[in-house]
């Protein structure tokens, strides 16, 4: 145990190890508020649609040569999450055939560009990485630290401003309508929020696992709990918690970050459903 | 209750932002666009050695003549790193003690700051790999120089980075260097400048001593 604990300390005193965490733990927070919105509105697997889009884009931005890749990924993920998320009932391709659809097409043509016009000695170093987040979250610059430390702050406080709206918008789409809430409006802004938040988890977890980190905190919160308050709480501690003792179980054991989070994650809910058995019976 | 949520979660961003602040306070990083360039193990580059009359004409590396120089950079100044061995002092970061996937994220980042490791004494361990210095468009060598580099990957060897090493002064790896794809130990000097072109920065260790892993 002692081993342990210097070994820890001996991370810690390099800021990038400081800094992965901090990140870390804002993005799972963000990941955490708004996981909640998509298991309820059953669109639990935009994370993952919407994250093959933004891999699609970053290859498109590798082989442009772009310093900074975000200037693409952001606007582009925003516009495919507000086609499939605010689309309502004109379009022809819905739900879960639209993300199919985009998500495969959009990894399969981002892999064939990087290959085809391959801007990196090390293809499937950068393709590993950016899949799974083996080290991706340490290996954050400076800048990508503070953009993601804002985001985070922006993400959060839209939700904390628009909490009841939000909160209307997910439980009852035609009752907010009638009540003369803007529901388009909102509908636009979750689209939005989830975005920003899948390009942001895509540093933490890779693209093949945002998923997880969007869906487990609120899966289990809601084996623990029964009201909406309380499993948004519940979800942002759990979040935030599992991604904090993946990222130091990672750094100590020198395994992949994305996935330790992930299994870490998968462990609560596991956890969680046990509890949940035993309290409902 | 909603309040008290609301101010609860302010207060974790301001909190977070804070923290954020103080862990950068006592490094100042260079921005990407001022100094990154691909990690300077793989771009081979033209120090100013002086070829050393070697009476074996197989020989395919060249040693620093002078007892009291170090191997020229390519600018031509004089490295601003001290000329003691690398053995004879402490070690500042050592890195063997780091797992796979921590010690590349550590390179990574010495290509990303390389300001905060200049003049430290460093310690890491690779697989050595060598290859000439100066090459035709066919890939001929066209000098007996050599560039030695220290590959270090994550778990799964998927992602790779390294950095350049000059051995010390009458060193024997001169003469007699491990077999390429060996394990080793490299202490060596940070020392980082600009390249030729005077567009890319160069990070390699100086005066350093190489030890063969088991």
């Amino acid at each position: 145990m002692t081993n342990l604990l210097d070994t820890l300390v001996m991370y810690f005193q390099y800021p990038f190890v400081r800094r992965a965490l901090i990140v870390g733990v804002l993005i799972a927070l963000c990941a955490s508020l708004l996981g909640v919105t998509l298991v309820l509105k059953r669109f639990s697997f935009i994370g993952d649609g919407l994250s093959h889009v933004a891999f699609g884009v970053m290859c498109v931005a590798a082989i442009l040569h772009m310093t900074n890749d975000m200037l693409l990924i952001l606007p582009v993920t925003i516009l495919c999450a507000v086609f499939l998320l605010s689309g309502g009932n004109k379009v022809r391709i819905k739900g879960d055939a639209a993300i199919a659809m985009l998500s495969v097409s959009a990894l399969a043509v981002g892999y064939l560009l990087m290959n085809v016009f391959s801007a990196s000695a090390n293809i499937s170093g950068d393709v590993c990485t950016t899949l799974f987040g083996s080290t991706s979250i340490l290996t954050l610059t400076g800048t990508q630290v503070w953009l993601s430390v804002f985001l985070s702050i922006f993400v959060i406080a839209i939700y904390i401003v628009f909490y009841n709206k939000i909160f209307a918008v997910t439980f009852d789409e035609t009752f907010s309508k009638a009540t003369g809430l803007k529901v388009k409006k909102y509908n636009l802004l979750i689209a939005v929020v989830i975005a920003v938040i899948i390009v942001l988890a895509m540093k933490l977890v890779g693209s093949l696992l945002i998923s997880a980190l969007v869906i487990f905190p609120a899966l289990s919160a809601m084996r623990l709990f029964k009201n909406y308050h309380a499993v948004i709480i519940c979800s942002a501690i759990l979040s935030v918690f599992c991604t904090a003792f993946g990222i130091l179980l990672a750094v100590v054991a020198g395994t992949p970050v994305g996935s330790t989070i992930v299994a870490v994650d998968l462990a609560a809910f596991l956890l969680a459903y046990v509890i949940g058995g035993f309290r409902h019976g | 209750m909603g309040e008290l949520y609301r101010l609860m979660m302010i207060a974790v961003m301001i909190f977070g932002v804070c923290l954020v602040g103080c862990s950068q306070s006592h490094t100042e990083y260079v921005s990407a666009e001022e100094s990154v360039s691909l990690p300077a193990q793989l771009r081979p580059m033209d120090p100013i050695v002086p070829d050393m009359p070697s009476a074996d004409a197989s020989e395919s590396h060249t040693e620093p003549e002078s007892a009291e120089t170090v191997p020229q950079r390519i600018d031509g100044k004089q490295s601003e790193t001290e000329t003691v061995p690398a053995k004879q002092r402490e070690v500042d970061m050592d890195f063997t003690k780091f797992n796979p996937n921590m010690l590349y994220a550590e390179v990574y980042h010495m290509g990303m700051s390389p300001e905060d490791y200049k003049g430290k004494v460093i310690k890491l361990s690779g697989i050595f790999v060598h290859f000439p210095r100066n090459i035709d468009k066919n890939g001929n060598p066209i000098s007996d120089e050599e560039v030695y580099v220290c590959i270090i990957s994550d778990t799964m060897a998927c992602c790779a980075t390294g950095i350049e090493f000059i051995p010390e002064k009458g060193s024997s790896f001169w003469t007699e260097y491990p077999e390429e794809g060996s394990k080793i130990t490299v202490t060596g000097l940070c020392d980082i400048f600009l390249d030729e072109s005077g567009c890319f920065t160069v990070i390699q260790l100086d005066n350093a001593t190489v030890e063969l892993c088991d």
